[in-house]
């Protein structure tokens, strides 16, 4: 048995056993029923440290490490530009082995962070309040739904077909339980963008909300002023990126209800999608409708300022099934590195950030439209992701592109499975790819055959 | 050293940064060309303007103010707090691990599948299941997915009069609201004496409508359900599905498998049994294993194998959908496979034959000193009740309260709810006897100041980074973002 990580000598285990009146470990769990006990687990045995690093970078080398390549693959996860200062300060134990902070004296660090975020997501977002994170922009546009549904008490509720085809998949799933209606609005095939028409025809007594995409899965800015217009009486929900809030209007200027999104952006590394960052927030009306963790200021006893998780009746452990959401770990970590990414680059540098990506985005777009086999899908505007029609198939396109060490465009029919997307590819562009990798992009396009 | 108490937004000045973008020439193409006009920011964020040394000074600053399991002793129970090894930070951080995209071409991300592929079959064989999906980002995320394959399950039987979800008094928070959040009624069943589930109150309880029975065993308050294999034979019986809450794996691996205990979904929590971090509250992650029952219900895609090639299978014939982007919080699951290939099956086994020995070391110590309710010997973690204090006019926060003074985490406490002045106590395995026995002897001191000073108690902590804090006026007067 790894001994570095259980300490007991054989002569501390004889002295515990004596204390505690038993003569073995093996009394100590005859409780469980004797016929139904583990026979050894069929597992590997245990492997040494140098061992252990082997196997984990044998399956490494079988992966393309997206280091070594020009990545123009989005769809939710963005490769951008990490500042080198944030992985050191987010390794430290003191962030990485503490847990919730429900003792608040020895978590004001933790503590004093989230309300730092909080401060941050409702800055970005234009909104009055938000929460301590949320586990990631799927997860949070279904609470959003949920919140909707709670707070109209009504059971119909309406998705943008273009938002994120996963995210409707997982508001699907949790519609289930309180059984509510999913209806997805249209958008215009020309534009990309809602169709108005159809959103304000789907509008019925018992709609709760709508949730759009902005951008949405196209990579499409939509017309939230146009949006809210139609949807006066009911809750609107902006699922955003939210990096392209440095340069786009906040949501909650055109005064939506809920602001959800995928923060991965904000310092997070791929990991195969799986280090992602829910944000929420709504207006201060619906705090207390809010799921999730929330962190207020307060003073102690002596007077001094500090800090500690505010509106808890709200939650699991202690309105049980009553609750607003039955979350309770939640993507913590990641949000402290999503709040020392802005630290770092500041409201000068988000918008830096945004703007390189934006412009680069669109000097890409515009050599790739002059081609001949290749046209943008849409004419409503983009931000730094865009949908392209070919006459070759998107799938010839990506492997094409990989032998060059690129990786990207992505098929779209791979995400949404909607036939009528075989011909299209998604390609998102970030101030991570640099110039020349984005003219070489642009000049193996033109060679295709 | 005096606290600096000073936001992120009160530091720096105006025109400062933290970081440098490359020197570049990028098309100088007006934003307005791009954007329509009316959709542009017009005023800026109020982010910080610091410089770099300025940020990792404050977040420096503010980690210490944190207890963490590095620093210090954290008997957090039903939490555990076990040691995070620093090999699987080191795992984590392997570029070829880190730099993929969840779109990626199978064929470029066969070893993530592996690993993947390998936890699966790892976790599905300690806890006797015949499936395991890792999608689920939490405990509570990974509640709601069984659960709702539990519903699944029942609704493609046409068997849609069950609407009912039974929990224990003693049950974790999440299970009622998750079994609400899934369209349920929650019932509560009542303990008995001997602290397990009643099992004449849960057998009238039983009918046509009962869906699924949720249960942790052993149960929070570390005792082992001993009549378990009733209640499945019960339950089963009566068409109904037995949920297991994997909060307290860590009291049983390698010595019985939830799966063979009749338990038909189970979920894991990768971040308590499986010694990945917590990160002040997540990512965790939320693992489900299932029966073979419940298996065309998973979430997909599942990673599966197909000669020497592994894939993600979308084709689940009735799957629940999807409860998370992509494949879960790969970063979780690169610890978890680490931790398990050092741990080996001898090593699992150890880990849990060394946490209940432990607790049962400071069990037996807490009796003498206050009060055990139930049984006489536990598993993983035991709840003790500090009653005893108020005869000095105080409460378990109290005695919490002063641990805090010492470098010790409190327990968790006024959990369970059955319990009244609870503290749920949870050593783990990769504590040392010294550290158990200075923690008695604090406990030994703090009991002594409790009868020749407890009016010093009342006040405690004095020594933590800020004092007791007004809880009242935070929810009063809410103040949750920071405004110049």
């Amino acid at each position: 048995m790894p001994k570095r990580y259980i300490p007991h000598t054989q002569e501390e285990i004889n002295e515990m056993l004596a204390l505690t009146g038993v003569k073995s470990t093996d009394e100590l769990f005859s409780e469980l029923p004797v016929e139904k006990r583990c026979t050894r687990l069929n597992l590997n045995n245990g492997l040494s440290e140098v061992d252990v690093m082997r196997k984990m970078k044998e399956w490494a080398q079988r992966n393309a490490d997206l280091e070594d390549y020009s990545v123009f693959l989005g769809g939710g996860i963005y490769k951008h530009l990490i500042p080198q200062s944030i992985q050191p300060l987010v390794e430290r134990g003191e962030f990485l082995t503490a847990y919730t902070p429900y003792q608040a004296e020895v978590s004001q660090g933790s503590l004093q962070m989230f309300y730092e975020f909080q401060t941050m997501v409702c800055e970005i977002t234009g909104m009055d309040v938000a929460n301590a994170s949320m586990y990631d922009g799927g997860t949070a546009a279904a609470e959003a739904m949920l919140m909707s549904c709670h707070v109209k008490n009504k059971n119909h509720y309406l998705v943008a077909q273009s938002i994120h085809p996963e995210y409707l998949k997982i508001i699907e799933t949790y519609s289930k339980g309180p059984s509510i209606e999913i209806e997805t609005v249209q958008y215009d095939r020309e534009t990309g963008m809602i169709d108005l028409d159809d959103l304000k025809q789907k509008i019925k007594e018992n709609t709760a909300g709508f949730l759009v995409g902005y951008t949405n899965f196209f990579g499409i800015i939509e017309d939230i002023q146009s949006i809210r217009e139609v949807t006066k009486d009911i809750l609107l929900t902006v699922s955003c990126n939210p990096m392209t809030l440095g340069v786009l209007k906040a949501p909650g200027e055109y005064n939506v209800d809920i602001v959800t999104g995928e923060a991965q952006p904000f310092g997070g590394s791929l990991y195969l999608g799986g280090m992602t960052l829910g944000m929420f927030a709504t207006k201060k009306e619906y705090m207390r409708k809010m799921p999730g963790r929330i962190i207020g200021k307060t003073t102690d006893m002596d007077g001094n300022t500090g800090y500690v998780m505010v509106l808890q009746t709200r939650e699991q452990h202690i309105r049980r099934d009553k609750a607003t959401s039955n979350i309770c770990s939640n993507h913590a970590h990641n949000a402290l590195v999503a709040t020392i990414y802005l630290s770092l680059l500041g409201k000068n540098g988000l918008k830096e950030a945004a703007t390189r990506s934006l412009k680069k985005a669109h000097f890409l777009a515009e050599r790739i439209d002059r081609m001949d086999r290749f046209d943008l899908a849409f004419t409503g505007p983009f931000f730094n992701e865009f949908t392209v029609k070919s006459q070759q198939d998107p799938k010839y396109i990506r492997d094409e592109m990989l032998k060059e060490k690129i990786m990207g465009p992505l098929p779209v029919i791979e995400v949404t499975g909607d036939e009528a997307h075989e011909n299209l590819s998604l390609i998102a562009v970030t101030e991570a790819n640099r110039m020349e990798e984005i003219s070489f992009f642009a000049s193996r396009m033109e060679e295709l055959l | 050293m005096r606290r600096d108490d000073k936001l992120i937004f009160e530091k720096g000045a105006e025109g400062r940064i933290g970081y440098t973008f490359p020197d570049e020439t990028i098309p100088n193409y007006p934003i307005d060309e791009m954007i329509p006009m009316n959709q542009i920011r017009d005023h800026s964020p109020q982010l910080p303007n610091c410089s770099e040394v300025e940020v990792v000074r404050h977040f420096t600053n503010l980690s210490r103010l944190n207890h963490s399991i590095d620093s210090g002793f954290y008997p957090l129970g039903s939490c555990t707090m076990k040691y995070n090894p620093k090999i699987n930070e080191s795992a984590a951080t392997i570029s070829g691990l880190v730099n993929l995209h969840p779109y990626q071409p199978e064929s470029t991300i066969q070893g993530a599948l592996e690993l993947m592929y390998f936890l699966q079959q790892s976790l599905a064989e300690i806890s006797g299941m015949d499936e395991v999906t890792l999608q689920p980002a939490a405990g509570a995320h990974g509640e709601l997915t069984g659960i709702l394959l539990i519903r699944a399950y029942h609704e493609d039987r046409g068997d849609t009069k069950r609407r009912v979800v039974i929990v224990p008094d003693s049950a974790h928070g999440t299970n009622p609201a998750t079994a609400a959040m899934c369209g349920y009624d929650v019932k509560q069943v009542a303990s008995n004496e001997n602290g397990r589930v009643n099992i004449n109150a849960l057998k009238e309880m039983l009918n046509e409508e009962t869906a699924a029975i949720m249960l942790t065993n052993p149960n929070t308050l570390g005792l082992f359900e001993d009549d378990i294999l009733e209640i499945q034979k019960m339950a089963h019986d009566n068409g109904t599905l037995l949920y297991y809450d994997g909060a307290n794996m860590n009291a049983i691996m390698g010595k019985i498998r939830p799966g063979d205990m009749g338990f038909d979904v189970l979920h894991y929590n990768l971040h308590k049994t499986f010694s990945t971090p917590h990160g002040m509250g997540g990512p965790g992650s939320g693992a489900v294993g299932v029966k073979a029952k419940l298996v065309p219900y998973l979430p997909v895609p599942q990673v599966r194998k197909a000669e020497e090639h592994y894939y993600l299978d979308y084709g689940v014939p009735k799957t629940i959908g999807k409860v998370k982007g992509f494949y879960g919080n790969f970063n979780v699951l690169i610890r978890a496979a680490t931790y398990i290939l050092t741990m080996g099956a001898d090593g699992i086994k150890a880990a849990s034959e060394m946490a209940v020995l432990n607790a049962n070391y400071l069990r037996k110590q807490f009796v003498e000193r206050l009060a055990v309710p139930f049984g006489n010997q536990c598993m993983h973690e035991f709840v003790a009740d500090g009653s005893a204090l108020k005869k000095y006019g105080l409460k378990t926060l109290d005695f919490a309260k002063a641990l805090l003074d010492y470098g010790i985490h409190p327990p968790t406490i006024y959990f369970p709810l059955i319990v009244h002045e609870a503290m749920m106590i949870e050593p783990t395995e990769t504590e040392s006897k010294e550290t158990l026995d200075q923690f008695v002897q604090v406990v030994d001191k703090i009991l002594e100041e409790a009868k020749s000073n407890p009016e010093r108690l009342k006040n405690a902590p004095y020594t933590t980074p800020v004092r007791r804090l007004n809880e009242l006026k935070a929810n009063k007067d809410l103040d949750v973002r920071y405004k110049k």
